[in-house]
């Protein structure tokens, strides 16, 4: 019996993490049921991407892409769809409106505006299944690699103009070229997937999702710049990208693609996994080679850079993930091609993980040179509950942020790091007019101070000192003296620190400073919190025009600190109130007001 | 089994693409709502639902519908750009919700180009 089916299931983590296994083993057992388990194929793939709208499942050949599915869904879509050809309605896309409803994923603006080439499996393939990956040509660039002279691989990615897609933006071909040119005859390849920056999933993705994009790339790697050797540095936080490096390692070597002799040439290339604690840190190369040596994960003075002293002392490239996963597509498809995409100094395109308040969080690919407009609003599908987009932090703790005004901005190597924050690995956290800027700056900053190493001074007891500026400026305890002091202090922490965490670790500051320097001046001069946000600095109150006294607000207050009867007005203890929120969230009238605490007590001296 | 050469990996791509290929919906055309106005996305919403709907009230199910950012042509949007199988593009300009149910079924169903909005491609 023919295939009539195929059935496309997101196993992506975030996926996973709603519940995608229930739904497939409903799916199973219901295929089993009806007799439909050799006409139905069911495929297992990496993140699609639209990770809010999971567990997703797509249906072939109609292309019905059905999503937020729960275990009992599935024997619908069985019913309905596979039986009768029947599309079920209530499980499509519906948009942020409510009203569209697209059938296919090719009809949802978050897929068609996307260029996808780091992440060109994720969501088609099986990353368990190397047939899948050579299917979608996999491996023909290490073969075309294998025919000819490093110095041309070294030559095409040059061309290609790819740039280094862990943050620094440093030129890969270059980097193979000083790896290649460096004295010595053992060479080491490493792959950073050391991804820690909070909001930031791009390199688990691609590891989970097409494992073999990346090996390939270090192979092709390793043949260029004369190393056999290669690690993956990935952190043990990511057991299903540990899980599905491995069987792809396995696999290839089966298969004579990877270890001795490959392709039955006289290359060999072996790679090896190496687990890390996931510290902060060891995503910084010197740090993550003292890791992966097995000593403790602290950075050293560069020069000498790895290039030219990496691993065991002897010259070592190290790429990150998406910029490997990027190698064999350019091989394949050549560096004209690839240097067509994006501006003119950043070439290709960049993976994005859109998080925080945004419709469509999830794993978006584009063309460098997207405006962040067109990423957040067209492809993310704008800012949930009608609020109004205020800032998007860029690169994690390590970058900065960039207020409504620069939204038509390019997105690229040069105009983020005018613009004060930097590309960093890919994180976009997206923040709504809710958002206190000054808390996002604390809250970064408290990122990198907790992950700090404490072997350099300034970055060790420089982002404490800042961090307890910013506590009490969130707390209403600051002094305009403070926001000079954090400048000075942040400038020189830029300027003395050792390696690359604590030299960035001020930008979230700076940035909000430059950007939203009124916000602190509120929370210092006028003890107020503009977005109601800071604890310390508001309070709840009911309006005692819109309470109906449904004693809602008073059966969720932990503390017992509201009063009021049935039908009558209730009133807060300010006392007692812990400022939880519950009450907050829990009026269905609108009736509880977040307010400047020094307004009430303002009132109260009045009264 | 060992891959030895080029002929190896073709050999396993010739035999797996097959798979690959029934992961895309098998489709006639695309029809793509160009408009580049952000303010505009109730109009663009209110096109693609009146063209869902024609769609599906003529039982057509063998067309993809997009939506664009950005076209190539900024003064006639909101756009309509209509391609069937191979043939060239055909872009409608200034459609409305009654444009666009014309399209879906002059078009799209009796493969007529609608000269009155043309804006690109066809020969009117």
């Amino acid at each position: 019996m023919s295939v009539k089916h195929t059935i496309l299931i997101c196993a992506g983590g975030a996926c996973i993490s709603s519940g995608e296994e229930s739904v497939k083993s409903v799916l199973e057992e219901e295929l089993k049921k009806n007799d439909l388990e050799d006409s139905v194929r069911v495929v297992q793939t990496g993140c699609m991407g639209s990770c809010n709208l999971g567990p997703i499942m797509i249906v072939y050949p109609e292309g019905v892409f059905y999503q937020k599915l729960k275990p009992q869904d599935a024997k619908k879509i069985v019913e309905e769809h596979l039986l009768k050809g029947k599309i079920v309605s209530s499980l499509l896309h519906r948009g942020p409106t409510g009203k569209v409803e697209p059938h296919a994923k090719e009809e949802l603006p978050f897929f068609t505006e996307q260029v996808k080439i780091a992440t060109r499996n994720l969501g088609l393939i099986d990353p368990f299944n190397i047939n899948e990956y050579i299917a979608n040509d996999g491996y023909f660039a290490l073969e075309k690699v294998l025919k000819s002279s490093p110095e041309w691989v070294i030559e095409e990615i040059k061309k290609s103009g790819l740039r280094g897609r862990g943050g620094a933006g440093f030129p890969t071909g270059l980097k193979w070229e000083f790896t290649r040119k460096a004295p010595g005859d053992e060479k080491y390849v490493i792959c950073n997937a050391d991804e820690g920056d909070p909001g930031a999933f791009m390199d688990r993705s691609v590891l989970e999702g097409d494992p073999h994009s990346v090996i390939e790339g270090m192979e092709i790697a390793g043949y260029a710049i004369g190393s056999h050797h290669g690690y993956i540095y990935v952190r043990a936080e990511y057991p299903l990208a540990i899980e599905r490096l491995n069987n792809a390692i396995s696999q290839a070597k089966r298969y004579g693609l990877l270890g001795e002799n490959i392709l039955n040439t006289d290359f060999s290339f072996d790679i090896e996994l190496r687990i890390g604690a996931g510290a902060f840190v060891c995503g910084e190369e010197t740090a993550l080679i003292q890791s992966v040596e097995g000593l403790r994960g602290q950075p050293v003075q560069k020069p000498p850079f790895p290039a030219q002293k990496g691993v065991w002392g002897k010259p070592t490239v190290i790429n990150n993930v998406e910029t490997l996963a990027n190698i064999p597509v350019i091989i394949n498809k050549g560096a004209e091609w690839f240097a067509s995409i994006g501006t003119e100094k950043s070439k290709g395109t960049k993976v994005f993980a859109l998080s925080g308040k945004i419709n469509n969080a999830g794993l978006v690919e584009v063309p460098m040179g997207t405006t962040l407009r067109k990423i957040i609003f067209d492809i993310g599908g704008g800012i949930p509950n009608g609020k109004k987009f205020k800032a998007v932090q860029t690169g994690g703790p390590s970058g900065g942020c960039i207020p409504a005004e620069y939204l038509d901005t390019p997105v690229d190597y040069e105009s983020l790091t005018k613009l004060g924050t930097i590309m960093g690995s890919g994180g976009m956290v997206v923040m709504d007019e809710d958002t206190c800027m000054v808390d996002v700056a604390r809250y970064f900053l408290q990122f990198s101070a907790d992950e700090s190493c404490g072997k350099c001074t300034p970055c060790r007891e420089g982002t404490r000192k800042m961090l307890e500026i910013l506590d009490r400026i969130v707390e209403g305890k600051g002094k305009m003296e403070d926001l000079d002091m954090l400048e000075e202090l942040a400038l020189t922490i830029k300027d003395t620190a050792l390696c690359g965490l604590g030299q960035t670790a001020p930008n979230p500051v700076l940035s909000t400073l430059k950007y939203f320097r009124d916000e602190y001046e509120a929370h210092i001069k006028e003890k107020r919190c503009p977005a109601k946000s800071c604890k310390a600095l508001i309070a709840y109150q009911i309006d005692p025009n819109a309470c109906v006294g449904c004693t809602a607000c008073a059966k969720v207050c932990p503390v017992g600190a509201i009063s009021g009867e049935v039908r009558k007005v209730h009133e807060i203890d300010q006392e007692k109130c812990i400022k939880c929120g519950s009450c907050y969230e829990v009026c269905k009238f609108d009736a509880v007001k977040k307010v400047d605490a020094v307004d009430l007590k303002l009132n109260i001296k009045n009264e | 089994m060992k891959v030895m050469s080029l002929e190896d990996l073709q050999r396993i791509k010739e035999k797996f693409s097959k798979d690959l290929k029934l992961r895309k919906p098998k489709v006639r055309g695309k029809i793509v709502v160009g408009i580049g106005r952000h303010e505009e996305k109730d109009k663009v919403e209110r096109i693609l639902k009146a063209i869902w709907d024609e769609l599906e009230k003529n039982s057509v199910n063998d067309i993809i519908v997009t939506q664009s950012s950005g076209t190539e042509f900024h003064e006639a949007e909101p756009t309509v750009k209509v391609q069937i199988e191979e043939n060239e593009s055909v872009v409608y300009g200034h459609v409305d919700e009654e444009q666009a149910r014309r399209i879906v079924k002059e078009h799209i169903i009796n493969g007529k180009i609608l000269s009155d909005i043309l804006v690109k491609g066809g020969k009117a």
